[in-house]
């Protein structure tokens, strides 16, 4: 029995008897109790690296989700064939902190990777998260074939019952989900959720089914066990691949949360636009996968 | 005279430009492919003949002239050193020789009417604006198209096949590389010309070069003049015939000791081996040195001309593919005319121009140029075309026009290329997911690199809306439209390209106080 193999059964068994798909087995782990106090941590003004350090520290320190000789993955935003500077992907700096605050905490390894929209080599490249990835001593993995990505289902997917899912969210015990804070032409926002469409094989059938929905459905195969939303740089028109640096503006934020939900609800006030709003952030909310309501949670909020 | 330094001189600068342009072709000094390509490929004798009129007579195109000067001076040494199709069939006579000890022999029929008959040919097209002939049998071309057909799939499936065997074990080390597309009916026929070349030349030598190469033929008949030749001093000969048996081309005559210059390739093979050293490379005494050679200034008359019937052949968007019902896209998509890459300047010209190497397709980081079948016209089989299906032009590149011998796709810079406006995109509502469906998607300006294709409120929605502007025709929203069978946004070839507008950069007004409380 090959690895694959050996994936795909674990998951259909951990399907069968009702355990948790793999990227929450670890999540799960830290039940509410054993957790910190803060379910969001927000900060504003700083560098990238400054601003994650912060909020951090704030719920725990990255040991909180990394026992020792863990595998990680990291799933940035790298989407598109621009600079950091064009903030359509997630800014090279956070990751590396990412990356660095990983190995501290006594990760054995660190991956990152994304189905890209641009040619992913030259995307890998020019988001300067290639380097940055490399010079912090993680391994960027190529997401271009489909030979990668392997069957699973979505329990009580309303329009996205099964998806084709990077073997390495599969394999990984800690999975990082670091999107950045954008503007989106027909999602209206790209945050967490959406970037979780970076992990999947066939983003044309969400297209064709129901975005929003799709979005929402899929966030019941299994959580990140973090979020952080990189919002440095924030792309407010044009998105989600931006024109030129005329469409960013530099709002220094960072928010941190192992509630995908509420995390993008956060997000989206800072974009300035009503969670409820945004279809996908409103179905998750109601679908009671994460909190859309941020006045009910224990929010950090940090100016630097 | 050392003939065996010359020789080993010539296998030298041969093998030098053979592995140079298989590495140029398997994509392996990427980062200097412009610079690079143009010097290895500058002596190359289709492509840069098609280059200076392509570019209106620019310096970096005089390699054929060069080669022209240097034959009238030495006989065809591109053939010998430069003609990476020549080493290819100098190898495999190498290697069959290492098995069956085959010897040459003299031909005394040189096949005039084959060989002359294939250049005029050849010559008569051009001069009616087809480069058909030229494409087909262009050693460069032959040798590229097998090239990007044999060698780099070969090549690309061993890289892939390492990098699954590292990870399995979780070692991603090695990128995975794209297969570029091929058409079935493409690849064979690369294939059958690449093998013939090198079967031919196992068997019998340099046939190909002197049978039907029409760069061999030109050279063949420039070369009768030329100002050195190749003489054997009967003084000295022992009359052996050792040297015959060594003669690659068959041109060699041992009884009578005389060369047929025309045919000769200057491999130095004879000589090399002649033990009594009876051989000279001498002044020729019957030279006339300025005379106006017809075949090559005819050359320079190779003018633009219509390429008459490009009836592109339709073709038909999108495969049907066996997946979800999606409930759209169900209109039609005709596409009248094939997109040709920026820098191209027009179909004509580019089909025109061509010679149809597929170095440009085998450099193609985004992998959308493949060979054409019939979009361009019977006259323009095999020249790359944009295929929006396979993927779409990365807006940040400019290899083809790089790294193009013929100067068919012009030297562009990459803020030139950012506003050549190579097809414009049409929306078909009927087949958009959001009219049909009611759903949100828009995959279209999602991708859309200048915002050409931008989200309209409708109907409490967001409905695509096309810029024609500055759209450039990159066909990513068509890449990127989710609706099969026939997708809901495609490009429209320009015939001529066009200039877009440079795109507008408002600069949003803002005044963050970064001391403000968060919005929550």
């Amino acid at each position: 029995m090959d690895r694959r193999d050996f994936i795909k059964k674990g998951i259909s068994l951990g399907l069968t008897i009702g355990a948790a798909p793999a990227f929450m087995k670890y999540a799960d782990i830290y039940s509410k109790g054993v957790f910190n106090e803060y379910d969001l941590v927000a900060v504003k003004g700083g560098e990238p690296e400054v601003m994650f350090d912060k909020a951090i520290s704030e719920i725990g320190g990255m040991g909180k989700f990394i026992k020792k000789d863990s595998k990680v993955l990291i799933k940035p935003n790298i989407g598109w064939d621009v600079s950091p500077e064009r903030a359509a992907n997630t800014n090279p700096k956070l990751v590396s902190r990412i990356i660095k605050s990983c190995y501290s905490a006594g990760a054995k390894k660190v991956y990152v990777f994304d189905n890209t929209c641009d040619n992913w080599e030259k995307s890998y490249k020019n988001s300067g998260i290639e380097k940055a990835v490399k010079d912090s001593g993680g391994e960027m993995v190529p997401g271009n074939a489909e030979r990668y990505y392997q069957n699973v289902e979505i329990p009580n997917g309303v329009k996205l019952k099964t998806a084709k899912v990077h073997e390495l969210v599969l394999d990984s015990d800690v999975f990082i989900n670091v999107p950045i804070l954008k503007h989106h032409s027909s999602a209206e926002l790209t945050i967490a959720m959406k970037n979780l469409m970076g992990i999947v094989w066939d983003r044309g059938y969400w297209h064709r089914n129901d975005l929003h929905q799709c979005i929402a459905d899929f966030v019941n195969y299994g959580k990140p066990t973090l979020n952080i939303i990189d919002a440095y740089r924030v792309l407010s028109k044009n998105g989600p691949r931006g024109v030129s640096e005329a469409d960013v503006i530099p709002s220094k934020s960072l928010i941190l949360s192992r509630d995908i939900v509420a995390a993008d609800a956060a997000a989206a006030k800072i974009f300035g636009k009503e969670p409820k709003n945004v279809r996908y952030i409103n179905i998750a909310g109601q679908n009671k996968i994460g909190n859309i309501n941020l006045e009910e949670l224990a929010i950090k909020r940090i100016i630097l | 005279m050392n003939f065996v330094f010359l020789k080993k001189i010539r296998i030298a600068l041969s093998l030098l430009f053979f592995i140079a342009i298989i590495l140029l072709f398997l994509d392996f000094i990427r980062e200097y492919d412009g610079f690079l390509s143009s010097l290895i490929l500058f002596f190359q004798f289709i492509p840069s003949g098609l280059r200076f009129f392509a570019l209106f007579f620019t310096f970096s195109a005089i390699g054929f002239i060069i080669v022209v000067f240097l034959t009238l001076f030495f006989g065809r040494i591109y053939c010998a050193g430069f003609c990476p199709l020549g080493t290819l069939q100098d190898i495999f006579s190498f290697l069959a020789g290492k098995i069956k000890k085959s010897k040459y022999k003299y031909d005394s029929n040189s096949h005039d009417f084959i060989r002359y008959g294939l250049l005029i040919i050849t010559f008569f097209l051009l001069i009616f604006g087809s480069t058909i002939a030229a494409n087909f049998l262009d050693p460069y071309s032959v040798f590229g198209r097998g090239a990007s057909n044999i060698i780099s799939p070969i090549y690309v499936g061993i890289n892939n096949g390492i990098a699954l065997l590292l990870e399995k074990n979780n070692y991603y080390l090695i990128k995975p590389k794209t297969f570029h597309a091929v058409e079935v009916d493409y690849l064979i026929l690369s294939i059958i010309l690449f093998l013939l070349a090198a079967v031919l030349a196992a068997v019998k030598g340099r046939i190909y070069c002197n049978l039907i190469c029409p760069v061999g033929s030109t050279l063949g008949l420039i070369s009768r003049l030329s100002l050195y030749k190749l003489k054997i001093e009967s003084d000295n000969c022992s009359g052996c015939g050792l040297c015959a048996t060594k003669c690659k081309a068959n041109c060699l005559d041992s009884e009578t000791k005389t060369i047929d210059y025309s045919r000769c390739v200057m491999c130095f093979n004879c000589a090399a081996e002649c033990k009594p050293k009876a051989f000279r490379f001498i002044r020729s005494k019957n030279i006339k040195p300025h005379v106006k050679i017809n075949n090559n200034s005819s050359k320079r008359e190779f003018i633009r001309k219509a390429l008459g019937g490009i009836m592109g052949a339709i073709s038909v968007s999108a495969l049907i593919q066996r997946r979800e019902n999606s409930g759209c896209g169900f209109v039609p998509v005709l596409k009248k005319f094939p997109v040709s890459p920026p820098g191209s300047q027009s179909i004509e010209k580019f089909s025109t121009y061509c010679s149809a190497c597929s170095l440009c397709v085998a450099v193609c980081p985004t992998k959308v140029l493949r060979p054409s079948l019939f979009e361009y016209g019977w006259a323009g089989i095999l020249q790359p075309v944009m295929d929006y299906n396979i993927s779409f032009c990365n807006y940040e590149c400019t290899k083809c026009s790089e790294v193009c011998p013929t100067g068919a796709i012009a030297p562009i810079t990459l803020n030139e290329k950012k506003i050549i406006k190579i097809g414009s995109a049409v929306f078909i509502k009927d087949n958009c997911v959001v009219e049909v469906k009611r759903t949100e998607c828009g995959a279209c300006s999602e991708h859309c690199p200048t915002k050409a294709v931008k989200m309209v409120p409708y109907k409490g929605l967001y409905l695509p809306e096309v810029e024609q502007d500055i759209c450039v025709g990159c066909g990513a929203c068509e890449f990127a439209c989710p609706t099969v069978p026939f997708k809901a946004i495609y490009v429209k070839s320009a015939e001529i390209h066009k200039k877009a507008k440079p795109l507008k950069k408002e600069i949003i007004e803002h005044n963050i106080d970064y001391k403000e409380d968060f919005p929550f």
